[in-house]
């Protein structure tokens, strides 16, 4: 701990750039972002308002939810007979028809995930607030995890649009897309933002905040 | 400056210097949760008043019911869509939720009746095939649009016989069974298609079939008192002496069934709203039934019977001039009685004085000259007939209801008879001519009178009383 004191204490309050890991020292004006010199990425000590934009992003996507698991998500008509199916019932009718392993796939995808990711975020977001310090490692491990399983909930997206573009054959079958698709990929991209707006070293700020008494603030 | 404060013991420049951004304050990131407010309040303002009202309905069973996807339709157009099915409340029946259009609230009115479509296999046939595949459904005979508005109904458990056509003259026409006729079986005029059944059930007595069919409003002047109905379903093949006939309605009405009408003779009073008429067999019954009710009815008796049998020929002369209509057995068991319609152009020929044999088969007489044998006509060798002659002196006109001896053969000198009757108008008659009738005014539909000629049977006087009118009633009672 002395050592680093000693060898750091020019670069304590220098940051990475995040594209082209240049360390850089901030403006004494505005330490909060500037460009980076040698690439020209914008690099932030904080990322800005990342509370209040992940807030925002997360409310946004909890809004598009609801529509997202009321609204039928695609209608498949075989032989004239077919009926809408949100996504719950899509995957108890896949479970009827003995279905299991892919009923789990798309309840993870579309119900595991992107409940797992706001309920993640909004967690994330209150203990930063609170300046939790309780077991900051495991809150950054789920940081990780909810930024990194968000883009699978697009397999359900993925599979709707090509099954819909592919089963069209009339009166025989046919699958069509319905407004719940729409809402659901909206949560899924807003929610990729969210993540994405969010700095895990908030959770470490509140950490370090006695060891290092390096608050920029 | 700055560099005193990140570097104060290292080497000034190492570290290069950031260039100074104007950070935002105010995070345009809120437009989005108020474009998704804004977006998830549409929806569900959009769903919301989608919704239209709440409508119960009681069945037995909910078999092929299912929430959330059977739908009500009405003339195959879906209006709603089941949303819930619970058990009454004595567990005797299930209440089916439904959710109706709001467009098509306004019209479920009170007397609209609702029934189940899934497949049936029944008498009329196979019905609601369609639903094998799409799933049964439920439709509604709505009720007048003037009613006031109703929210709970009692379903029907089977579809309703009777589909209401306003603008339709509604017949009824019993029958004994329902045969090929089902619902929707079309009603034919000149092979025109001018109505269709619209329901059948048991009458009253169970005792037959009434069926209810509507005629088109443009067509119902053809319906009026004297119109026969028959059934036009299948062919059929009258074997007579004269020969096989075999007719077919048509193709259509030999596969889908159907009936068929027309007016015999001259139009009766026009036919109201749920008059009943018989249902015949074919197009000859029709026929047979309204010739019958047309011919002069005269009664025979005599001791044997030969080879009489109904719808065989009345002969005068040779020349049928009509059928014999049925034959009975005295109540006495002794002798038989023989109902004659006389056609109404030759009803003339039957006089008080006239004499009728049996003139079927053959009799022989064997002598020392040959065999002779006679017969009435080569018909009356086949079949077998009744036939009559009247005297040069004709009597007074016989009257509907007569009672006449049936001799077993003819006496010679009957057979020479060959009296002068006009048969035409009698505007028309030669002025010159032969003695004519003394009576009657020609009537059809003269009331029957008893009455005893003296070449009648004495003995049988007083019994064949009863025994006439009863086969005279009951054939009063067939037209």
């Amino acid at each position: 701990m002395p050592g680093r004191m000693v060898v750091a204490s020019d670069l304590l309050h220098s940051i990475a750039c995040p594209s082209c890991e240049l360390l850089c020292a901030p403006p004494v004006e505005l330490p909060d972002g500037f460009d980076c010199p040698r690439c020209g990425g914008i690099v932030w000590r904080r990322k800005p308002n990342s509370i209040q934009r992940t807030w925002a992003l997360v409310i946004a996507a909890s809004l598009f939810y609801i529509p997202a698991n009321i609204f039928p998500v695609l209608t498949v008509e075989l032989m004239g007979k077919g009926e809408p199916d949100t996504i719950i019932s899509g995957v108890i009718e896949l479970i009827d028809s003995g279905m299991w392993e892919i009923a789990a796939l798309i309840f993870f995808a579309s119900i595991t995930v992107p409940v797992l990711k706001l309920v993640g975020l909004s967690y994330l977001l209150v203990s930063v607030r609170r300046r939790s310090r309780w077991k900051s490692r495991e809150r950054t491990r789920l940081y990780r995890l909810a930024e990194g399983i968000g883009r699978w909930s697009m397999i359900d997206m993925f599979m709707v649009s090509i099954v819909c573009a592919l089963v069209q054959l009339g009166a025989v079958a046919t699958i069509n897309p319905g407004l719940g698709a729409i809402c659901f990929a909206t949560v899924v991209v807003i929610t990729m933002f969210a993540a994405s707006s969010f700095d895990p070293r908030l959770i470490w700020d509140a950490a370090s905040a006695n060891e290092f008494q390096e608050d920029p603030k | 400056m700055s560099e005193g404060t990140i570097s104060p013991g290292g080497s000034p420049g190492s570290i290069p210097e950031g260039e100074v951004k104007q950070p935002s304050r105010f995070s345009i990131i809120w437009i989005i949760p108020v474009i998704a407010l804004i977006v998830a309040a549409g929806l569900a303002y959009r769903t919301i008043s989608e919704r239209g009202p709440l409508i119960s309905i009681t069945f037995e069973t909910a078999e092929g019911l299912e929430e959330g996807k059977t739908t009500l339709q009405f003339r195959s157009v879906a209006f709603g869509m089941v949303e819930q099915i619970d058990f009454s409340e004595d567990v005797d029946g299930v209440i089916v939720h439904a959710r109706i259009h709001p467009s098509s609230a306004k019209h479920i009115t009170e007397g609209s009746r609702f029934w189940v479509v899934r497949p049936r296999i029944g008498a009329g046939g196979i019905s609601g095939f369609g639903t094998l595949l799409s799933g049964a459904y439920i439709t509604v005979d709505l009720g007048p649009t003037d009613a006031k508005k109703a929210r709970r109904f009692e379903g029907l458990d089977d579809p309703p016989m009777i589909i209401d056509h306003p603008d339709a003259l509604r017949l009824e026409l019993t029958t004994d069974a329902l045969g090929d006729i089902s619902d929707g079986s079309p009603v034919y005029y000149r092979d025109i298609r001018v109505g269709k059944v619209v329901g059948f059930d048991l009458d009253d007595k169970s005792r037959g079939v009434t069926l209810h069919i509507a005629i088109a409003r443009e067509h119902a002047n053809l319906i009026n008192a004297n119109t026969h109905f028959w059934n036009a379903s299948g062919f059929e093949v009258v074997a007579s002496f004269s020969g096989i006939e075999a007719k077919l309605d048509s193709l259509r009405s030999l596969l889908s069934g159907g009936i068929s009408l027309d007016t015999h003779g001259s139009p009766g009073s026009a036919a109201k709203n749920h008059d009943r008429f018989p249902l015949y067999e074919g197009p000859k019954h029709s026929k047979d039934a309204w010739a019958r009710s047309r011919t002069t009815h005269i009664l025979v008796e005599g001791k044997t019977l030969g080879s009489i049998r109904e719808g065989e020929a009345i002969l005068y002369s040779g020349v049928q001039v009509g059928t014999v209509l049925s034959v009975e057995l005295k109540k006495d068991a002794a002798s038989i009685g023989v109902v004659l319609g006389i056609e109404p152009e030759f009803a003339g020929l039957v006089r008080t004085n006239s004499r009728f044999w049996n003139a079927s088969g053959i009799s022989a007489d064997i002598g020392l000259t040959g065999i002779h044998i006679h017969t009435a006509s080569l018909a009356a060798l086949v079949s077998g007939a009744v036939a009559f002659a009247t005297p040069e002196k004709p009597g007074s006109r016989a009257a509907a209801g007569s009672v006449f001896k049936l001799h077993d053969e003819a006496k010679k000198e009957w057979l020479g008879w060959r009296p002068h009757i006009w048969l035409g108008k009698k505007s028309d008659r030669p002025k010159v001519g032969p003695v004519a009738t003394t009576a009657a005014v020609e009537s059809d539909e003269e009331e029957p009178k008893l009455v005893h000629h003296e070449n009648a049977d004495p003995a049988s006087k007083e019994t064949s009383h009863h025994w006439w009118s009863d086969v005279f009633h009951k054939h009063k009672a067939k037209k």
